[in-house]
Protein backbone atom coordinates (compact mmCIF):
# COMPACT_ATOMS: atom_id res chain seq x y z
CA UNK A 1 0.00 0.00 0.00
CA UNK A 2 3.05 2.48 1.07
CA UNK A 3 4.25 2.59 -2.11
CA UNK A 4 0.83 2.60 -4.17
CA UNK A 5 -0.12 6.04 -5.54
CA UNK A 6 -2.94 7.58 -3.57
CA UNK A 7 -4.54 9.24 -6.90
CA UNK A 8 -4.13 8.00 -10.24
CA UNK A 9 -5.27 10.25 -13.65
CA UNK A 10 -5.32 8.75 -16.87
CA UNK A 11 -6.05 10.87 -20.23
CA UNK A 12 -8.92 12.79 -18.40
CA UNK A 13 -10.82 14.71 -20.29
CA UNK A 14 -13.52 17.23 -20.09
CA UNK A 15 -16.00 19.16 -22.29
CA UNK A 16 -18.10 22.10 -21.50
CA UNK A 17 -21.45 22.42 -23.13
CA UNK A 18 -23.15 26.16 -22.78
CA UNK A 19 -25.55 28.11 -24.92
CA UNK A 20 -24.12 31.17 -26.30
CA UNK A 21 -26.32 33.86 -25.74
CA UNK A 22 -24.81 36.87 -28.60
CA UNK A 23 -26.05 40.53 -27.21
CA UNK A 24 -29.20 42.23 -28.16
CA UNK A 25 -33.15 41.57 -28.09
CA UNK A 26 -33.35 40.45 -31.67
CA UNK A 27 -30.54 37.93 -30.57
CA UNK A 28 -32.00 36.91 -27.73
CA UNK A 29 -35.78 35.98 -29.93
CA UNK A 30 -33.56 34.62 -31.84
CA UNK A 31 -32.26 32.35 -29.91
CA UNK A 32 -35.38 30.93 -28.56
CA UNK A 33 -35.94 28.96 -31.32
CA UNK A 34 -32.51 27.95 -32.70
CA UNK A 35 -29.45 27.24 -30.02
CA UNK A 36 -25.93 27.45 -30.89
CA UNK A 37 -23.78 25.83 -28.21
CA UNK A 38 -20.27 26.33 -27.40
CA UNK A 39 -18.23 23.47 -26.54
CA UNK A 40 -15.66 24.23 -23.89
CA UNK A 41 -12.76 21.51 -23.46
CA UNK A 42 -11.76 22.90 -20.08
CA UNK A 43 -9.19 19.09 -19.65
CA UNK A 44 -7.70 17.57 -22.69
CA UNK A 45 -6.57 14.31 -21.48
CA UNK A 46 -4.37 15.05 -18.67
CA UNK A 47 -2.69 12.14 -16.78
CA UNK A 48 -0.64 12.03 -13.63
CA UNK A 49 -0.67 10.00 -10.13
CA UNK A 50 0.24 11.07 -6.71
CA UNK A 51 2.14 9.23 -4.07
CA UNK A 52 0.76 9.28 -0.30
CA UNK A 53 1.84 12.16 1.88
CA UNK A 54 2.97 14.54 -0.93
CA UNK A 55 1.52 18.57 -0.91
CA UNK A 56 1.48 18.79 -4.85
CA UNK A 57 0.73 22.58 -6.03
CA UNK A 58 -1.55 22.62 -9.05
CA UNK A 59 -1.37 26.02 -10.54
CA UNK A 60 -2.16 27.76 -14.11
CA UNK A 61 -3.77 30.96 -15.09
CA UNK A 62 -7.37 31.65 -14.83
CA UNK A 63 -9.37 29.46 -16.99
CA UNK A 64 -6.39 26.60 -17.02
CA UNK A 65 -8.81 23.49 -15.52
CA UNK A 66 -7.54 23.81 -12.17
CA UNK A 67 -11.01 23.51 -10.68
CA UNK A 68 -12.24 21.35 -13.06
CA UNK A 69 -9.71 19.08 -12.40
CA UNK A 70 -10.43 19.25 -8.28
CA UNK A 71 -14.16 19.17 -8.88
CA UNK A 72 -13.77 15.83 -10.79
CA UNK A 73 -11.48 14.41 -8.23
CA UNK A 74 -14.04 15.07 -5.57
CA UNK A 75 -16.64 13.42 -7.18
CA UNK A 76 -19.20 16.20 -8.21
CA UNK A 77 -18.29 16.13 -11.67
CA UNK A 78 -18.28 14.05 -13.83
CA UNK A 79 -15.79 13.55 -16.72
CA UNK A 80 -16.28 13.25 -20.42
CA UNK A 81 -13.69 10.55 -20.95
CA UNK A 82 -10.37 8.78 -19.09
CA UNK A 83 -9.83 7.20 -16.07
CA UNK A 84 -10.15 8.35 -12.38
CA UNK A 85 -8.77 5.91 -9.48
CA UNK A 86 -8.47 7.70 -5.66
CA UNK A 87 -7.99 5.98 -2.60
CA UNK A 88 -8.77 2.81 -4.40
CA UNK A 89 -12.31 4.31 -5.50
CA UNK A 90 -13.74 5.93 -9.37
CA UNK A 91 -14.97 9.50 -7.18
CA UNK A 92 -18.31 10.13 -8.68
CA UNK A 93 -19.05 6.49 -8.46
CA UNK A 94 -20.43 6.03 -4.86
CA UNK A 95 -20.64 9.69 -3.56
CA UNK A 96 -21.50 9.33 -0.23
CA UNK A 97 -18.92 6.73 0.60
CA UNK A 98 -16.25 8.27 -0.82
CA UNK A 99 -16.85 12.03 0.25
CA UNK A 100 -16.29 10.65 3.77
CA UNK A 101 -12.72 10.28 2.99
CA UNK A 102 -11.72 13.58 1.34
CA UNK A 103 -11.36 17.18 2.99
CA UNK A 104 -12.26 20.04 0.58
CA UNK A 105 -12.18 23.61 0.94
CA UNK A 106 -13.34 25.69 -2.47
CA UNK A 107 -11.73 29.40 -1.84
CA UNK A 108 -14.84 30.64 -3.58
CA UNK A 109 -17.76 28.39 -1.89
CA UNK A 110 -18.48 28.20 1.84
CA UNK A 111 -19.47 24.60 3.25
CA UNK A 112 -20.82 25.93 6.75
CA UNK A 113 -23.85 26.26 7.74
CA UNK A 114 -24.42 30.03 7.25
CA UNK A 115 -26.77 30.96 9.85
CA UNK A 116 -24.71 29.19 12.29
CA UNK A 117 -21.55 29.91 14.24
CA UNK A 118 -18.82 27.94 12.71
CA UNK A 119 -18.08 25.87 15.87
CA UNK A 120 -21.65 24.26 15.50
CA UNK A 121 -20.79 23.41 11.94
CA UNK A 122 -17.76 21.78 13.01
CA UNK A 123 -19.89 19.47 16.11
CA UNK A 124 -22.37 18.96 13.71
CA UNK A 125 -19.65 17.50 11.10
CA UNK A 126 -18.29 15.50 13.72
CA UNK A 127 -21.38 13.32 13.54
CA UNK A 128 -21.78 13.58 9.87
CA UNK A 129 -17.97 11.93 9.84
CA UNK A 130 -18.71 9.86 12.96
CA UNK A 131 -15.23 10.95 14.77
CA UNK A 132 -14.29 9.91 17.81
CA UNK A 133 -14.34 12.83 21.05
CA UNK A 134 -11.28 12.57 21.92
CA UNK A 135 -9.61 12.73 18.61
CA UNK A 136 -11.65 15.87 17.87
CA UNK A 137 -11.01 17.98 20.43
CA UNK A 138 -7.81 17.36 20.33
CA UNK A 139 -7.46 17.85 16.76
CA UNK A 140 -10.18 21.06 16.92
CA UNK A 141 -8.00 22.40 20.03
CA UNK A 142 -4.93 22.57 18.01
CA UNK A 143 -6.57 24.08 14.98
CA UNK A 144 -8.05 26.80 16.51
CA UNK A 145 -4.92 27.53 19.02
CA UNK A 146 -2.53 28.12 15.56
CA UNK A 147 -5.00 29.99 13.47
CA UNK A 148 -6.49 31.92 16.26
CA UNK A 149 -10.42 31.95 15.89
CA UNK A 150 -11.41 30.95 19.55
CA UNK A 151 -13.86 34.53 19.30
CA UNK A 152 -14.45 34.06 15.58
CA UNK A 153 -15.99 30.75 15.20
CA UNK A 154 -18.85 31.79 17.73
CA UNK A 155 -19.93 34.26 15.74
CA UNK A 156 -22.37 33.10 12.68
CA UNK A 157 -20.43 32.71 9.93
CA UNK A 158 -22.43 35.10 7.58
CA UNK A 159 -21.29 37.64 9.51
CA UNK A 160 -17.41 36.59 9.19
CA UNK A 161 -14.94 38.34 7.29
CA UNK A 162 -13.44 36.70 4.44
CA UNK A 163 -10.00 35.46 6.17
CA UNK A 164 -12.18 34.56 9.32
CA UNK A 165 -14.70 32.51 6.73
CA UNK A 166 -11.20 30.96 5.00
CA UNK A 167 -9.78 30.25 8.28
CA UNK A 168 -12.77 28.01 9.76
CA UNK A 169 -13.47 26.70 6.15
CA UNK A 170 -10.15 24.76 6.41
CA UNK A 171 -10.55 24.02 10.00
CA UNK A 172 -13.85 22.13 8.09
CA UNK A 173 -12.00 20.22 5.56
CA UNK A 174 -9.50 18.75 8.04
CA UNK A 175 -11.50 18.05 11.31
CA UNK A 176 -12.70 14.28 10.24
CA UNK A 177 -8.76 13.33 9.06
CA UNK A 178 -9.29 12.96 5.86
CA UNK A 179 -6.24 11.18 4.16
CA UNK A 180 -6.59 13.52 0.88
CA UNK A 181 -7.38 17.14 0.63
CA UNK A 182 -8.28 19.48 -2.01
CA UNK A 183 -7.87 22.94 -1.49
CA UNK A 184 -8.73 25.54 -4.38
CA UNK A 185 -7.41 28.49 -3.47
CA UNK A 186 -7.61 28.52 0.16
CA UNK A 187 -5.03 31.42 0.63
CA UNK A 188 -7.99 34.02 -0.52
CA UNK A 189 -8.65 36.91 1.66
CA UNK A 190 -5.97 35.41 3.92
CA UNK A 191 -3.22 38.18 5.59
CA UNK A 192 0.29 37.86 5.68
CA UNK A 193 0.44 36.49 9.42
CA UNK A 194 -3.09 34.26 9.29
CA UNK A 195 -1.22 32.71 5.54
CA UNK A 196 2.17 31.88 7.49
CA UNK A 197 -0.31 30.27 10.10
CA UNK A 198 -2.39 28.56 7.51
CA UNK A 199 0.66 26.57 5.67
CA UNK A 200 2.00 25.91 8.90
CA UNK A 201 -0.98 24.00 9.37
CA UNK A 202 -0.93 22.13 6.61
CA UNK A 203 2.31 21.28 7.10
CA UNK A 204 2.43 19.81 10.22
CA UNK A 205 -1.22 18.28 9.21
CA UNK A 206 1.04 16.35 6.58
CA UNK A 207 3.57 15.42 8.72
CA UNK A 208 1.67 14.55 11.58
CA UNK A 209 -1.34 12.69 9.63
CA UNK A 210 0.84 11.73 6.90
CA UNK A 211 -1.92 13.83 4.53
CA UNK A 212 -1.95 14.15 1.26
CA UNK A 213 -2.60 17.50 -0.15
CA UNK A 214 -3.78 19.10 -3.57
CA UNK A 215 -3.39 22.99 -3.67
CA UNK A 216 -4.27 25.46 -6.12
CA UNK A 217 -3.77 29.15 -5.85
CA UNK A 218 -2.04 32.04 -7.32
CA UNK A 219 -0.04 32.97 -4.05
CA UNK A 220 3.29 31.31 -5.70
CA UNK A 221 4.58 31.81 -1.89
CA UNK A 222 2.12 29.20 -0.86
CA UNK A 223 4.41 27.22 -3.62
CA UNK A 224 7.67 28.01 -2.89
CA UNK A 225 6.68 27.77 1.39
CA UNK A 226 4.41 24.34 1.00
CA UNK A 227 4.99 22.29 -2.36
CA UNK A 228 7.96 20.34 -3.01
CA UNK A 229 6.47 19.24 -6.21
CA UNK A 230 4.02 21.77 -8.84
CA UNK A 231 1.92 20.44 -11.76
CA UNK A 232 1.43 23.11 -13.95
CA UNK A 233 -1.59 23.53 -16.41
CA UNK A 234 -2.87 25.37 -19.61
CA UNK A 235 -5.48 25.24 -21.23
CA UNK A 236 -6.35 21.77 -20.29
CA UNK A 237 -3.24 20.64 -20.76
CA UNK A 238 -0.41 19.72 -18.19
CA UNK A 239 2.70 21.96 -18.95
CA UNK A 240 4.76 20.95 -16.45
CA UNK A 241 5.11 18.35 -13.75
CA UNK A 242 7.87 18.00 -11.45
CA UNK A 243 10.27 18.95 -8.31
CA UNK A 244 10.02 23.15 -7.27
CA UNK A 245 13.79 23.21 -7.90
CA UNK A 246 13.91 21.70 -11.11
CA UNK A 247 11.74 24.33 -12.72
CA UNK A 248 14.28 26.55 -12.04
CA UNK A 249 17.00 24.55 -13.71
CA UNK A 250 14.56 24.07 -16.70
CA UNK A 251 13.31 27.51 -17.41
CA UNK A 252 15.69 29.72 -15.57
CA UNK A 253 18.12 31.40 -17.81
CA UNK A 254 18.54 34.33 -16.06
CA UNK A 255 19.68 35.82 -13.07
CA UNK A 256 19.80 38.94 -11.18
CA UNK A 257 22.72 40.56 -10.35
CA UNK A 258 22.89 43.70 -7.72
CA UNK A 259 26.00 45.88 -8.09
CA UNK A 260 26.77 48.56 -5.19
CA UNK A 261 29.63 50.94 -6.14
CA UNK A 262 32.41 53.04 -4.61
CA UNK A 263 32.90 55.53 -7.37
CA UNK A 264 30.53 56.49 -9.97
CA UNK A 265 30.22 54.49 -12.60
CA UNK A 266 30.45 55.12 -16.65
CA UNK A 267 28.29 53.53 -18.18
CA UNK A 268 28.30 49.61 -18.28
CA UNK A 269 27.75 47.49 -21.28
CA UNK A 270 28.40 43.55 -22.00
CA UNK A 271 27.19 40.96 -24.27
CA UNK A 272 24.10 38.68 -22.80
CA UNK A 273 23.73 41.65 -20.04
CA UNK A 274 20.64 43.77 -19.29
CA UNK A 275 20.82 46.81 -17.24
CA UNK A 276 17.72 46.97 -15.39
CA UNK A 277 18.86 49.68 -13.20
CA UNK A 278 21.26 52.36 -13.14
CA UNK A 279 22.41 54.58 -10.44
CA UNK A 280 25.17 56.89 -10.14
CA UNK A 281 26.67 54.20 -7.28
CA UNK A 282 24.17 51.08 -8.15
CA UNK A 283 23.66 48.60 -11.30
CA UNK A 284 20.73 46.43 -11.33
CA UNK A 285 22.36 43.84 -14.07
CA UNK A 286 20.24 40.79 -15.64
CA UNK A 287 22.39 38.16 -16.85
CA UNK A 288 21.42 35.16 -19.33
CA UNK A 289 23.61 32.60 -18.11
CA UNK A 290 23.34 30.42 -21.08
CA UNK A 291 25.01 33.39 -23.01
CA UNK A 292 27.52 34.62 -20.44
CA UNK A 293 28.51 32.95 -16.76
CA UNK A 294 28.36 34.57 -13.81
CA UNK A 295 32.11 33.95 -13.54
CA UNK A 296 32.76 36.70 -16.66
CA UNK A 297 30.58 39.05 -15.52
CA UNK A 298 31.79 38.94 -12.02
CA UNK A 299 35.27 39.42 -13.16
CA UNK A 300 34.73 42.08 -15.84
CA UNK A 301 33.14 44.10 -12.38
CA UNK A 302 35.97 43.57 -10.46
CA UNK A 303 38.21 44.56 -13.05
CA UNK A 304 36.66 47.78 -14.34
CA UNK A 305 35.13 49.18 -10.77
CA UNK A 306 35.47 49.48 -7.46
CA UNK A 307 32.74 47.16 -6.24
CA UNK A 308 31.51 47.60 -2.65
CA UNK A 309 29.10 44.68 -2.86
CA UNK A 310 27.52 42.15 -5.29
CA UNK A 311 24.17 40.22 -4.69
CA UNK A 312 23.47 37.73 -6.99
CA UNK A 313 20.03 36.04 -6.98
CA UNK A 314 17.26 34.11 -9.00
CA UNK A 315 14.35 36.46 -10.21
CA UNK A 316 11.38 35.36 -8.01
CA UNK A 317 9.33 32.38 -8.94
CA UNK A 318 6.25 34.74 -10.40
CA UNK A 319 9.12 35.69 -13.25
CA UNK A 320 9.52 32.39 -13.80
CA UNK A 321 5.68 31.10 -13.80
CA UNK A 322 4.75 34.20 -15.51
CA UNK A 323 7.45 33.51 -18.35
CA UNK A 324 6.05 29.71 -18.68
CA UNK A 325 1.99 30.66 -19.18
CA UNK A 326 2.96 33.12 -21.42
CA UNK A 327 4.42 30.67 -23.68
CA UNK B 1 -26.67 1.39 10.44
CA UNK B 2 -25.87 3.48 13.50
CA UNK B 3 -23.75 6.28 12.15
CA UNK B 4 -26.51 6.42 9.35
CA UNK B 5 -28.74 7.04 12.03
CA UNK B 6 -26.43 9.69 14.04
CA UNK B 7 -26.13 11.30 10.65
CA UNK B 8 -29.56 12.17 10.38
CA UNK B 9 -29.98 12.82 13.44
CA UNK B 10 -27.47 15.66 13.23
CA UNK B 11 -29.35 16.70 10.60
CA UNK B 12 -32.24 17.12 12.21
CA UNK B 13 -30.12 19.13 15.14
CA UNK B 14 -28.91 21.72 12.51
CA UNK B 15 -32.57 22.32 11.35
CA UNK B 16 -33.23 22.90 14.65
CA UNK B 17 -30.56 25.23 15.42
CA UNK B 18 -31.27 27.09 12.60
CA UNK B 19 -34.78 27.33 13.28
CA UNK B 20 -33.98 29.01 16.94
CA UNK B 21 -32.22 31.74 14.99
CA UNK B 22 -35.60 32.55 13.17
CA UNK B 23 -37.69 31.74 16.38
CA UNK B 24 -39.13 35.48 16.80
CA UNK B 25 -40.58 34.74 12.94
CA UNK B 26 -41.89 32.20 14.42
CA UNK B 27 -43.48 33.89 17.23
CA UNK B 28 -45.29 36.43 15.03
CA UNK B 29 -46.73 33.29 12.99
CA UNK B 30 -48.91 32.23 16.52
CA UNK B 31 -49.78 36.22 16.72
CA UNK B 32 -51.16 36.20 13.17
CA UNK B 33 -52.63 32.61 13.35
CA UNK B 34 -55.53 33.66 16.09
CA UNK B 35 -56.36 37.15 14.02
CA UNK B 36 -56.92 34.87 10.83
CA UNK B 37 -59.14 32.73 12.86
CA UNK B 38 -61.18 35.75 14.05
CA UNK B 39 -61.37 36.76 10.58
CA UNK B 40 -62.77 33.62 9.32
CA UNK B 41 -65.18 33.66 12.04
CA UNK B 42 -66.34 37.04 11.09
CA UNK B 43 -66.80 36.24 7.23
CA UNK B 44 -68.35 33.07 8.00
CA UNK B 45 -70.57 34.08 10.76
CA UNK B 46 -72.19 36.45 8.34
CA UNK B 47 -72.32 34.03 5.24
CA UNK B 48 -74.16 31.47 7.54
CA UNK B 49 -76.25 34.30 9.23
CA UNK B 50 -77.42 35.24 5.51
CA UNK B 51 -78.03 31.71 4.49
CA UNK B 52 -80.02 30.88 7.34
CA UNK B 53 -78.63 27.79 7.49
CA UNK B 54 -77.65 25.38 10.29
CA UNK B 55 -75.56 23.09 8.09
CA UNK B 56 -73.38 24.23 5.04
CA UNK B 57 -71.89 21.27 2.77
CA UNK B 58 -71.93 19.11 6.13
CA UNK B 59 -70.12 21.94 8.02
CA UNK B 60 -72.02 23.49 10.85
CA UNK B 61 -70.55 27.02 12.44
CA UNK B 62 -68.90 25.76 15.03
CA UNK B 63 -67.01 22.85 13.26
CA UNK B 64 -66.14 25.43 10.09
CA UNK B 65 -63.86 27.19 12.63
CA UNK B 66 -62.59 23.84 13.96
CA UNK B 67 -61.84 23.05 10.70
CA UNK B 68 -59.43 25.98 10.10
CA UNK B 69 -58.14 25.96 13.13
CA UNK B 70 -56.56 22.17 12.20
CA UNK B 71 -55.86 23.92 8.95
CA UNK B 72 -53.55 26.24 11.02
CA UNK B 73 -51.69 23.23 12.60
CA UNK B 74 -51.24 21.12 9.88
CA UNK B 75 -49.80 24.97 7.70
CA UNK B 76 -47.10 24.69 11.00
CA UNK B 77 -46.14 21.66 11.00
CA UNK B 78 -46.42 20.46 6.98
CA UNK B 79 -45.36 23.44 4.70
CA UNK B 80 -42.52 23.03 3.38
CA UNK B 81 -40.45 25.61 0.67
CA UNK B 82 -38.08 22.78 0.15
CA UNK B 83 -37.82 23.89 -3.50
CA UNK B 84 -37.38 27.30 -2.86
CA UNK B 85 -33.76 26.62 -0.99
CA UNK B 86 -32.95 23.97 -4.07
CA UNK B 87 -33.46 26.47 -6.82
CA UNK B 88 -31.05 28.60 -4.27
CA UNK B 89 -28.40 25.98 -4.24
CA UNK B 90 -28.42 25.54 -7.68
CA UNK B 91 -27.93 29.05 -8.81
CA UNK B 92 -25.56 30.40 -6.61
CA UNK B 93 -23.68 26.96 -6.94
CA UNK B 94 -23.92 25.76 -3.11
CA UNK B 95 -25.31 22.69 -4.17
CA UNK B 96 -21.78 21.65 -4.89
CA UNK B 97 -21.23 21.78 -0.81
CA UNK B 98 -24.16 19.74 0.20
CA UNK B 99 -22.49 16.97 -1.99
CA UNK B 100 -19.29 17.22 -0.28
CA UNK B 101 -21.26 16.23 2.99
CA UNK B 102 -21.18 12.31 3.06
CA UNK B 103 -25.24 11.70 3.48
CA UNK B 104 -27.76 10.91 1.48
CA UNK B 105 -29.39 14.10 -0.49
CA UNK B 106 -33.19 13.19 -0.08
CA UNK B 107 -32.53 12.28 2.94
CA UNK B 108 -30.72 15.64 4.50
CA UNK B 109 -33.51 17.44 3.24
CA UNK B 110 -36.24 15.36 5.16
CA UNK B 111 -34.45 15.40 8.10
CA UNK B 112 -33.30 18.86 8.19
CA UNK B 113 -36.98 19.56 7.80
CA UNK B 114 -38.05 17.63 10.37
CA UNK B 115 -35.25 19.81 12.97
CA UNK B 116 -36.99 22.95 11.35
CA UNK B 117 -40.39 21.87 12.51
CA UNK B 118 -39.68 20.75 15.72
CA UNK B 119 -39.56 23.98 16.84
CA UNK B 120 -42.71 25.28 15.14
CA UNK B 121 -44.31 22.27 17.21
CA UNK B 122 -43.14 23.75 20.34
CA UNK B 123 -43.39 27.11 20.23
CA UNK B 124 -46.24 27.22 17.61
CA UNK B 125 -48.27 24.41 17.04
CA UNK B 126 -49.18 23.95 21.03
CA UNK B 127 -49.68 27.32 22.42
CA UNK B 128 -52.03 27.95 19.28
CA UNK B 129 -54.07 24.64 19.92
CA UNK B 130 -54.32 26.22 23.65
CA UNK B 131 -55.81 29.06 22.52
CA UNK B 132 -57.63 27.30 19.35
CA UNK B 133 -59.51 24.80 22.44
CA UNK B 134 -59.67 27.95 24.63
CA UNK B 135 -61.10 30.66 23.23
CA UNK B 136 -62.59 29.19 19.90
CA UNK B 137 -64.42 26.29 21.53
CA UNK B 138 -62.30 23.89 19.16
CA UNK B 139 -63.08 20.18 19.95
CA UNK B 140 -60.14 18.00 21.56
CA UNK B 141 -60.65 14.65 19.64
CA UNK B 142 -61.14 11.76 21.29
CA UNK B 143 -57.85 9.64 21.70
CA UNK B 144 -57.87 7.33 19.38
CA UNK B 145 -58.46 9.55 16.65
CA UNK B 146 -56.50 12.05 18.14
CA UNK B 147 -53.45 9.49 17.46
CA UNK B 148 -54.78 8.35 13.39
CA UNK B 149 -55.05 12.37 13.11
CA UNK B 150 -50.90 12.31 14.20
CA UNK B 151 -50.13 9.84 11.98
CA UNK B 152 -52.02 10.91 8.74
CA UNK B 153 -50.27 13.93 9.65
CA UNK B 154 -46.82 12.52 9.42
CA UNK B 155 -47.77 11.22 6.49
CA UNK B 156 -49.13 14.52 5.17
CA UNK B 157 -45.63 16.11 6.22
CA UNK B 158 -43.78 13.57 3.71
CA UNK B 159 -46.44 13.75 0.93
CA UNK B 160 -46.36 17.46 0.67
CA UNK B 161 -41.86 16.96 1.10
CA UNK B 162 -41.87 15.18 -2.25
CA UNK B 163 -44.29 17.76 -4.06
CA UNK B 164 -41.86 20.37 -2.93
CA UNK B 165 -38.62 18.50 -3.16
CA UNK B 166 -40.09 17.47 -7.28
CA UNK B 167 -40.74 21.36 -8.20
CA UNK B 168 -37.35 21.65 -6.72
CA UNK B 169 -35.93 19.32 -8.91
CA UNK B 170 -37.01 21.25 -12.53
CA UNK B 171 -34.26 24.29 -11.05
CA UNK B 172 -31.53 21.52 -12.17
CA UNK B 173 -33.01 22.06 -15.77
CA UNK B 174 -34.99 25.65 -15.51
CA UNK B 175 -32.54 27.48 -13.21
CA UNK B 176 -35.14 29.85 -12.35
CA UNK B 177 -38.53 28.36 -11.20
CA UNK B 178 -40.01 30.96 -9.13
CA UNK B 179 -43.29 30.44 -11.85
CA UNK B 180 -43.49 26.60 -11.02
CA UNK B 181 -42.86 27.31 -7.27
CA UNK B 182 -45.86 29.86 -7.38
CA UNK B 183 -47.58 27.41 -9.11
CA UNK B 184 -46.87 24.30 -6.44
CA UNK B 185 -47.96 26.74 -3.63
CA UNK B 186 -51.19 27.97 -5.26
CA UNK B 187 -51.89 24.51 -6.14
CA UNK B 188 -51.40 23.00 -2.68
CA UNK B 189 -53.13 25.96 -1.09
CA UNK B 190 -56.57 25.27 -2.80
CA UNK B 191 -56.63 21.66 -3.96
CA UNK B 192 -55.37 20.72 -0.22
CA UNK B 193 -58.67 22.85 1.27
CA UNK B 194 -56.97 25.65 3.28
CA UNK B 195 -59.08 28.32 1.99
CA UNK B 196 -62.65 26.63 1.74
CA UNK B 197 -63.03 22.74 2.59
CA UNK B 198 -62.79 20.73 -0.72
CA UNK B 199 -66.77 19.50 0.21
CA UNK B 200 -67.51 23.21 -1.14
CA UNK B 201 -66.44 22.91 -4.34
CA UNK B 202 -68.72 21.40 -7.26
CA UNK B 203 -69.35 17.94 -7.72
CA UNK B 204 -66.88 17.40 -10.80
CA UNK B 205 -63.93 19.30 -9.15
CA UNK B 206 -64.22 17.44 -6.50
CA UNK B 207 -63.80 14.04 -8.69
CA UNK B 208 -60.69 15.41 -10.42
CA UNK B 209 -59.09 16.78 -7.07
CA UNK B 210 -60.01 13.35 -5.66
CA UNK B 211 -57.57 11.53 -8.30
CA UNK B 212 -54.16 14.52 -7.31
CA UNK B 213 -52.29 14.18 -4.16
CA UNK B 214 -53.52 17.63 -2.58
CA UNK B 215 -56.53 16.95 -0.83
CA UNK B 216 -54.51 13.88 1.19
CA UNK B 217 -52.27 16.95 2.76
CA UNK B 218 -54.93 18.67 4.51
CA UNK B 219 -58.40 18.07 3.73
CA UNK B 220 -58.67 14.39 4.62
CA UNK B 221 -56.40 15.20 7.61
CA UNK B 222 -58.32 17.66 9.04
CA UNK B 223 -61.40 15.51 8.28
CA UNK B 224 -59.58 12.84 10.32
CA UNK B 225 -59.48 14.99 13.50
CA UNK B 226 -63.48 16.08 13.24
CA UNK B 227 -63.65 13.10 12.99
CA UNK B 228 -66.21 12.62 9.99
CA UNK B 229 -64.82 9.59 9.00
CA UNK B 230 -64.91 6.14 10.81
CA UNK B 231 -62.13 4.19 10.67
CA UNK B 232 -62.52 2.30 7.71
CA UNK B 233 -62.63 5.34 6.07
CA UNK B 234 -59.30 6.37 8.02
CA UNK B 235 -57.87 3.80 6.83
CA UNK B 236 -58.55 3.92 3.17
CA UNK B 237 -57.31 7.57 3.58
CA UNK B 238 -54.28 6.62 4.94
CA UNK B 239 -53.56 3.76 1.98
CA UNK B 240 -54.15 6.33 -0.33
CA UNK B 241 -51.56 8.69 1.34
CA UNK B 242 -48.92 5.94 1.48
CA UNK B 243 -49.56 4.95 -1.88
CA UNK B 244 -48.94 9.21 -3.46
CA UNK B 245 -46.03 8.64 -0.93
CA UNK B 246 -44.71 5.67 -2.50
CA UNK B 247 -45.05 6.75 -6.08
CA UNK B 248 -43.70 10.54 -5.33
CA UNK B 249 -40.72 8.78 -3.44
CA UNK B 250 -39.65 6.65 -6.40
CA UNK B 251 -40.25 9.61 -9.14
CA UNK B 252 -38.23 12.03 -6.47
CA UNK B 253 -35.45 9.55 -6.42
CA UNK B 254 -35.41 8.35 -10.37
CA UNK B 255 -35.55 12.08 -11.10
CA UNK B 256 -32.82 13.25 -8.50
CA UNK B 257 -30.30 10.58 -10.00
CA UNK B 258 -30.98 11.93 -13.30
CA UNK B 259 -30.66 15.86 -12.02
CA UNK B 260 -27.52 15.16 -10.30
CA UNK B 261 -26.04 13.69 -13.23
CA UNK B 262 -27.45 16.55 -15.46
CA UNK B 263 -25.33 19.28 -12.21
CA UNK B 264 -22.25 16.70 -12.83
CA UNK B 265 -22.38 16.36 -16.28
CA UNK B 266 -22.69 20.36 -16.16
CA UNK B 267 -24.08 19.96 -20.25
CA UNK B 268 -22.09 17.49 -21.68
N1 LIG C 1 -20.03 24.96 -15.68
C1 LIG C 1 -19.30 25.38 -16.72
N2 LIG C 1 -19.87 25.53 -17.93
C2 LIG C 1 -19.14 25.93 -18.98
N3 LIG C 1 -17.84 26.22 -18.95
C3 LIG C 1 -17.20 26.09 -17.77
C4 LIG C 1 -17.90 25.67 -16.60
N4 LIG C 1 -17.01 25.63 -15.57
C5 LIG C 1 -15.82 26.01 -16.08
N5 LIG C 1 -15.93 26.29 -17.40
C6 LIG C 1 -14.83 26.70 -18.30
O1 LIG C 1 -13.79 25.74 -18.24
C7 LIG C 1 -12.52 26.35 -18.19
C8 LIG C 1 -11.75 25.88 -16.97
O2 LIG C 1 -12.36 26.40 -15.82
P1 LIG C 1 -11.80 26.19 -14.36
O3 LIG C 1 -12.80 26.73 -13.41
O4 LIG C 1 -11.39 24.78 -14.20
O5 LIG C 1 -10.52 27.13 -14.37
P2 LIG C 1 -9.46 27.40 -13.22
O6 LIG C 1 -8.15 26.85 -13.66
O7 LIG C 1 -9.96 26.95 -11.91
O8 LIG C 1 -9.36 28.99 -13.27
P3 LIG C 1 -9.25 30.08 -12.07
O9 LIG C 1 -7.81 30.28 -11.80
O10 LIG C 1 -9.83 31.30 -12.69
O11 LIG C 1 -10.02 29.58 -10.90
C9 LIG C 1 -12.78 27.84 -18.22
O12 LIG C 1 -12.55 28.29 -19.54
C10 LIG C 1 -14.24 28.00 -17.85
O13 LIG C 1 -14.81 29.08 -18.53
MG1 LIG D 1 -10.61 27.88 -10.12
Amino acid sequence: MKNEPIICVENLKKTYKTHSREPGLVNAFKSLFKRKYIIKEALKGISFEIMPGEIVGFIGPNGAGKSTTLKTLSGILYPSGGNVKVLGMTPWKNRVKYVKNIGVVFGQKNTMWWDLPAVDTFELNREFYSIPKEAYKERLDRMVKLLDVEKVMRTPVRDLSLGERMKCQAITSLLHNPKLVFLDEPTIGLDIIAKDRFRDLIKDTNKKDKTTFIVTTHDMQDIEKLCDRIIIINHGEIIYDGSLKNIKGEYLSNKIVDVKLEEAHQGFKLKGCKVLKRRKYELKIEINVKKKSINELVSYLLENYQVADILIQDPPIEEIIRNIYEK
Amino acid sequence: MKNLFYRYLSEIKAGFRISLIYRFNTLVHLLTAPINLVIFYFLWNAIYGYTGQEIIRGFTLPALISYYAVSIIISFLVWADIDEWMEEAVRQGYLVTDLLRPINYIGSNFFFLIGLKLLNLLIQTIPFFIIAVVFFNVKIAGPAYFLLFFVALFMAFVLNFFISFLVGLTAFWLMKIGGIRRMRRIFVFFLSGALIPLSFFPEWFQRISSFLPFEYIRYHVINIYLEKYTFVEVLRVMGIQLVWIVILCLLGILVWRRAYKKFAGAGT
